[in-house]
């Protein structure tokens, strides 16, 4: 072989071998290929249009297994200034498969991003500053996961309930600023706040929901987990799920309301300082107005039994220690 | 708490003890004064160490009612124990310490500190002569070395009252001697009273000055061995010689002798504590007059062996009384 | 002046000798620390020690696909997931309950089968002395063993995943001392039992056989009863998970139902109950 034609053929491999480089998704920059997602083909992806039926709804979980390198995106309709909670859980959790989830607003500008390492869940607030539409990617990340998961995406209504400084009875509008209630369309017919109560042990809760006349509505609370797909698949059923706390069901524009005791230790639910609140419309349309009460309980008298039998069983062995000689005596 | 005020340590009112329907003690009035060694004989089976464990409070009493030191045994049971020493019939020891070990265990269970204790031990061991087995594992120790170990533990804690249940019965006769003589030490030197249960009523007789005598759960006897010899009208020589067909019938002829028994070639010669004497001049006159061999001639039967077996209602046909 | 000063000192003096004499009256000590030299001088605490590094031996963990980028929370939670496993079927569950039932069952039965009872009940110790020194003896030994064996399995299992000092410290500082007191209920509850039959019947043997048969059998009879919804949950074992799942990750969320403060009560009332009845036993026992 005479030496132009090794330099050809050496050449033509380097060329192959930059065009495949080039277009092969490992060597090409995350963030272009996801850039790419949303220039190319996405709205044929998500068929937008103003039909609000392709939003995602709040508080409900979705679902997917993604090939590495692959995404799908969720639109959800966000209300300025509330905060929202981001769960990203599934069987991926402890794996080497990397989920990552990107929040991007209206103009496709890319707001906040979750990048935990491989096996970790995402979990994590947002606060949009504007209303409207939000798009959440989530990826398969192409350079750090190593394996194909399912993944459960849930986007929760976030709301921390801070210690009031005077006793109670409590209305929203001391904790979320001027609305006495709380108003909301449903979406997809269910809604999810997650609340956190950390701060509110020792009392009760109450959530109260009335609705608008057209409108049927049921309330669920659970305990919150990451698996949120368990308390979904198979929600509001009272009897069998181990993390429900309370629901009701109401006919059209029929009051509901459940109650939760933070820190309270009952014989079948455990307490978690988070839960989570459903909603859900069971029958026509309308709004919703949730307002919550908030009272003190006297639950420590729940541990008085127990101390109080082991105590006497200490005062029995100690009386019986002490008049030990006159127990012998007894004939 | 000084029982100077009563002059009995210990004291049992109608003490009785059934084991299902067997009644094993029956209305004990037992008296032991202060200060004094008191002597607890028995045949075997009589219900000499049922009597001492009901004092201890192992067992409980079915009637009747038992003072220590003037107190309740039961209701004041730890005050009691604090102030007594208990040595059991076979020795209860913890085989896998060492002798030092388990006297310095036995010593802190009376409350003494750890120093306190280790001079104690140290004490009584060299008291029971154990000094040099102090390190010798118990199981290792021979019989008579455990009995004399029980015996320091007994007297550990300096008691006033010492208990011992058959504290020679495991030892060689010179080991029992040396014992005895030192618990009669341990009554001179620290006033100890001490409570023995035997049936060796030789060495009871050495060292006691009361004893009470039990039989089938009664109390047969009960005084100072001085006062009960004093009633004692009989006592029995043996005498062995070379041909006694031909001493019996001279024997027979002295009038204040009682009974003649001929056993093994051996006579046996009851007559009145009185007439010890003439007994002593007559029998040798008579061996020499008949040209015998005289081969032996003692008392057998000591006073107190006589009133033991008069109060017991046997008949003392000679040889040793073996209970 | 200078003599009011002198005699406080005096006094304080005095009082400290005063209290100190008053603990050495704590006879229950004496006879505690008595049983503990005895038991680690004997052969048993190595084979027990043996027994109970057991599944650390093993090494039973099912295997962690990657763990190098496991968070420390997560890691946590892998291990008490693992580790529960290992304590509610071993450590706190019927093997180790059998090894608790005899060496408790043999503290007292051995006194009283070999009379040296009687040394004790003519010394001035009150009954209980014996039955609380030696109970707490059984704690202290259950101590001895499982402090090491739990540290060396925490460092074992930190070291299989290729976890650090952060991870065994974290480890240390939580998830050790809860997995440890319920071990403990467990054994403690098992002892007691063990220490009242043994005052009741004289052969050690026949004490631990009595304890393990009624632990086993009244559960074996709990779970037939036809009336009790939900029988399982009345197992002893349950009934530790409930406690366990208190603090632990068991690999769900609320897998054993039912109330812990209610569970530790059942334990706690029935440790101090055995106590009560070794106790009165021994009070109106004659010693023949």
């Amino acid at each position: 072989m005479r030496l132009i034609q090794l330099k050809k053929i050496v050449l033509a491999i380097f060329i192959s071998l930059l065009i495949i480089y080039t277009c092969h998704p490992i060597a090409q920059n995350t963030t272009a290929s996801i850039e790419s997602h949303f220039t190319g083909n996405f709205s044929e992806r998500l068929k937008i249009n103003e039909n609000n039926e392709e939003l995602a709804a709040i508080g409900i979980p979705y679902s997917f297994s993604l090939p590495i390198g692959n995404s799908t995106v969720l639109k959800y309709y966000l209300i300025a200034n509330k905060t929202y909670f981001v769960n990203l859980y599934g069987v991926f959790v402890d794996t080497d498969a990397d989920y990552d989830v990107y929040i991007y607003n209206s103009n496709f500008t890319k707001i906040k991003a979750f990048l935990n390492d491989p096996g970790e869940e995402e979990q994590g607030y947002f606060k949009p500053k504007e209303n409207g539409t939000y798009y959440f990617l989530i990826l398969n990340n192409p350079k750090t996961s190593k394996s194909v998961r399912a993944a459960t995406l849930t986007v929760f209504e976030y709301i921390f309930f801070s210690i009031p400084e005077k006793p109670f009875n409590i209305t929203l509008k001391s904790l979320l600023g001027s609305n006495k209630t709380y108003t909301a369309p449903l979406y997809n017919s269910t809604y999810g706040f997650l609340l956190d109560v950390a701060n509110l042990t020792d009392m009760k809760m109450t959530f109260n929901a009335i609705p608008t006349k057209n409108l049927a509505v049921q309330m669920a609370l659970y305990q919150f987990t990451s698996k949120i797909d368990k308390l979904y698949y198979n929600p509001i059923n009272s009897e069998n799920d181990e993390t429900i706390i309370d629901d009701d069901k109401g006919s059209l524009g029929e009051k509901t309301d459940v109650s939760f005791i933070v820190g309270r230790r009952n014989t079948e639910k455990a307490n978690d300082t988070r839960v989570v609140l459903f909603v859900k419309a069971l029958k026509g349309s309308g709004n919703l107005t949730i307002t919550v009460k908030i009272e003190k309980t006297n639950i420590q008298i729940d541990l008085l039994p127990y101390t109080a039998s082991i105590l006497v069983s200490i005062i029995i062995l100690a009386l019986v220690i002490v008049f030990e000689e006159k127990l012998r005596g007894i004939k | 708490m000084h029982s100077s005020s009563t002059s009995y340590l210990i004291e049992t009112f109608g003490l009785t003890k059934f084991f299902g329907e067997q009644c094993v003690v029956h209305n004990l009035n037992l008296q032991v004064p202060s200060g004094t060694i008191f002597g607890f004989l028995g045949p075997n089976g009589a219900g000499k160490s049922t009597t001492i464990k009901l004092i201890l409070d192992l067992l409980r009493p079915t009637f009747g009612k038992i003072k220590i030191f003037g107190l309740d045994s039961i209701l004041y049971h730890r005050e009691i124990m604090t102030r007594i020493g208990y040595q059991p019939e076979k020795p209860i020891l913890y085989e896998n310490l060492n002798a030092f070990s388990f006297l310095k265990y036995m010593a802190r269970l009376y409350g003494f500190s750890p120093k306190d204790a280790y001079e104690r031990a140290k004490n009584a061991l060299e008291f029971v002569n154990l000094g040099r087995k102090a390190f010798t594992v118990i199981k290792n120790l021979s019989a008579g070395q455990k009995q004399r170990l029980a015996l320091a533990q007994a007297i550990i804690n300096d008691p006033e009252l010492l208990i011992l249940d058959e504290p020679t019965s495991n030892l060689d006769p010179l080991g029992r001697i040396e014992i005895m003589d030192k618990i009669k030490e341990l009554v001179k030197e620290k006033n100890m009273t001490v409570f023995i249960s035997s049936h060796i009523l030789p060495e009871i007789e050495r060292v006691c000055d009361y004893v009470a005598v039990i039989n089938n759960g009664r109390l047969v006897l009960q005084g100072k061995i001085s006062d009960l010899v004093k009633n004692v009208k009989d006592t029995l020589y043996m005498l062995t010689v070379s041909d006694p067909g031909i001493l019996k019938p001279e024997l027979e002829k002295l009038e204040y002798v009682k009974e003649i028994t001929l056993q093994d070639n051996t006579f046996y010669i009851s007559i009145d504590i009185d007439n010890v004497e003439l007994l002593w001049k007559d029998v040798p006159k008579l061996v020499s007059s008949l040209n015998l061999v005289l081969r032996e001639f003692k008392s057998v039967r000591s006073p107190l062996e006589k009133s033991f077996l008069d109060a017991l209602g046997v008949k003392d046909v000679g040889g040793h009384i073996i209970l | 002046m200078l003599e009011g000063t002198s005699s406080f000192k005096e006094e304080s003096i005095a009082l400290v000798n005063k209290i100190i004499r008053r603990i050495y009256n704590w006879k229950f000590l004496t006879i505690l620390s008595m049983e503990i030299n005895t038991f680690v001088k004997s052969k048993k605490f190595i084979a027990i020690f043996v027994i109970f590094l057991f599944p650390v031996l093993v090494m039973s963990f099912p295997p962690l696909e990657n763990a190098s980028k496991i968070s420390l929370s997560s890691f946590l939670r892998f291990f008490e997931e693992n580790t529960s496993d290992e304590i509610l079927s071993y450590w706190a569950g019927i093997p180790a309950q059998v090894i608790a039932a005899m060496v408790a069952s043999e503290m007292i039965a051995r006194e009283l089968d070999k009379e040296t009872i009687k040394l004790l009940f003519t010394k001035p110790l009150r009954k209980a002395e014996i039955v609380i020194g030696k109970f707490l003896a059984f704690v202290m030994i259950l101590l001895l063993v499982l402090i090491p064996v739990l540290i060396t399995y925490s460092t074992v299992f930190v070291l299989t995943y290729e976890k650090g000092y952060e991870e065994l410290l974290a480890i240390l500082s939580s998830s050790f001392w809860w997995g440890l007191g319920v071990i403990l209920l467990s054994l403690c509850f098992v002892g007691s039992l063990a220490i009242a039959m043994s005052t009741i019947l004289k052969r050690s043997l026949y004490a631990a056989l009595a304890t393990i048969l009624l632990i086993i059998a009244v559960q074996l009879l709990i779970v037939t009863l036809p009336f009790l919804k939900n029988a399982d949950t009345y197992t002893f074992a349950y009934q530790l998970g409930v406690i366990l799942e208190e603090v632990y990750y068991l690999g769900g969320s609320n897998i054993y139902k039912g109330d812990p403060y209610l569970s530790f009560t059942f334990f706690m009332v029935s440790i101090i109950a055995s106590l009560i009845v070794a106790e009165v036993t021994l009070v109106r026992k004659e010693v023949p």
